[in-house]
Parts: structure tokens; sequence; C-alpha cells
């Protein structure tokens, strides 16, 4: 049994197989030993836990080339339900899982993000997620105004 | 009278100008604001690299069509720092879905729309190869 700590103090116990799905962790764990010390960590177990025994992606595994796990959106019903938070929250939960090196969390939260964006407008985007458009006219090159011909902006 | 109606007259026009001014002013503090407000938008805690593995997402398929300029396109309209991300990353242009069927014969004008596109879409996916 490992002992996580979260950042306000609260502690959990979990299995050694369980915490491990983390690379961060599991790289800690060995780094450390068998210790009764606690491991920091923000809310995860519940994925972990969820998709125990599921195979680890290789240590080797670059994600940003791995050109076939880019091919699809689809997510799990669990994952889907695990992931339907808010926005402040997804983006924290893709930020901990890239911190932990939880290749599989990231993905689902990453395909959770695309998903949201796809088929909309540039316009429904930056509402979506409350972006300013930036390009002002002294900044928006000729180049923007012909693609915006082009694509009509649909 | 004439002196009091020209009084009147230019005294509406200094305050239809200051009236102009302060709306500038106030257009320049709501657009600031805005701003500011979307500094706090969650989205923009993501840093560079996990904004390219979601916009590889998006950019599985590209749906390049008369009318539309496909998902890459769209993300580098949305604002400079998406416009310089994706323009960066040539694999997001290189998957491309085309319908060569013509809707309408004479549709010569739309024809050439979509090879604009195409061409736009091989110039930035460099030398990755290509998923049509």
């Amino acid at each position: 049994m490992v002992t996580l700590v979260t950042s306000d103090n609260e502690k959990f116990n979990a299995e050694k197989e369980v915490v491990e799905r983390s690379v961060l962790i599991k790289n800690m764990l060995e780094d450390v030993g068998e210790s009764d010390q606690p491991i920091p960590l923000p809310m995860f177990l519940e994925y972990c836990e969820h998709h125990r025994g599921e195979p680890l992606p290789a240590p080797d595994a670059d994600t940003s080339q791995d050109d076939t796990r880019k091919r699809t959106t689809d997510i799990s019903e669990w994952d889907q339900k695990f992931i339907t938070v808010d926005q402040e929250m997804l983006f924290e939960i893709i930020l901990a899982a890239n911190y932990l090196d939880i290749k599989s969390l990231l993905d689902v939260g990453c395909k959770t993000v695309a998903n949201m964006i796809k088929g909309k407008t540039p316009e429904e985007i930056r509402k979506l997620f409350n972006i300013v458009n930036d390009f002002t006219p002294r900044r928006r090159c000729a180049q923007i105004k012909k693609e915006n011909e082009w694509a009509e902006d649909r | 009278m004439a002196e009091d109606l020209d009084g009147y007259e230019s005294e509406i026009h200094r305050l239809q100008i200051r009236i102009a001014d302060i709306q500038n002013r106030r257009e320049r503090v709501k657009t600031y604001t805005k701003h500011l407000r979307s500094l706090l938008s969650p989205i923009h805690k993501l840093p560079n690299e996990l904004l390219t593995i979601i916009f590889g997402y998006v950019c599985v398929e590209n749906e390049l069509q008369d009318r539309g300029g496909g998902a890459a396109l769209t993300l580098s309209h949305v604002c400079m720092r998406w416009r310089q991300l994706t323009i960066a990353c040539p694999v997001l242009w290189s998957a491309m879905t085309m319908d060569f069927v013509k809707q309408h014969d004479d549709d010569i004008a739309a024809d050439g729309k979509l090879s604009t596109i195409v061409r736009l879409y091989l110039d930035r996916s460099k030398s990755v190869p290509l998923r049509l």
C-alpha cells in the first residue's frame, strides 16, 4: 500500500498497482523504494482504480508522434462520464495527467476538448473557450483575409 | 437670434465631438476588459505542447470543400497563438478528405477555391507524409 496526500493534506491509501498507472509516481516509488513517506497527489485515484489491470503504455512511447492514437476521438462510456466536468476542472485534469504522466487520462482529456472544438467555426470556438480575437486590422495580414474568403468562416 | 443659433450649433458640435471621444474610450476599455477576462479562461493554462496534442485530434480529418477550409484552417483563424501553433505543426495539415463529385457541372469557381485550399494544405504540411 502507498499513502498519497493531496495539496489540502487529505490522505489516501491505494495499492501500488493502481497508482503506478502514473509514470511519475511509478518513477518516484522506484527512486524512493519502500517507504512510509506519503506521496503528494491530486485527485486521480478513481480513474486509475477503474483502469487497473489494463496494459500500461510502453515507457518510450512518444505521445506527440504516436500517430495511431490520434486517428480516433472515441471515448469509452465510463471515461466520458468521468470527464464530464466543467471547463476549469477539465483543463486541471489534463494538466494533472500531463504532470503525473498518465497517458491514457491525458488522451481522454485531450480528446474531450477536441470533440468540443470539432465542427465549430472560429467564432464559436472563441465563444466556447472565452478567447479574444486578437487579429487586429494592423496584425491581420492579407493572407488571413484571403484564407477567410476561401473558407468563408463557414 | 442668428448669433444664438450659431452658438447653439457650435455647442452641439463640441458636445458631439466630446461624446464620440467618450464612446471611443469606452470601447477601448471594454476591449481591454474582455481581453483581461479572457486571460482567466481555463484553456489559457494549457502549454503549447498540450494544445498541439488536442489540435492533432481535431485535425484527424480535414474535410476540404469549396465552402469549408477544414479543421486546421479553422483552428488557425481563432487567435494569433493558435495560428502560430497550427502553422508550426505540419502534421495538422497532412490529412485531407475531399469529395470530387460535382454538384453543378459549371461550378468552376468552386473548383478553383478547393484547389487553392488544397495547395495551402500541401504547402503547410511541408514534407510530412500525406493521408488522403
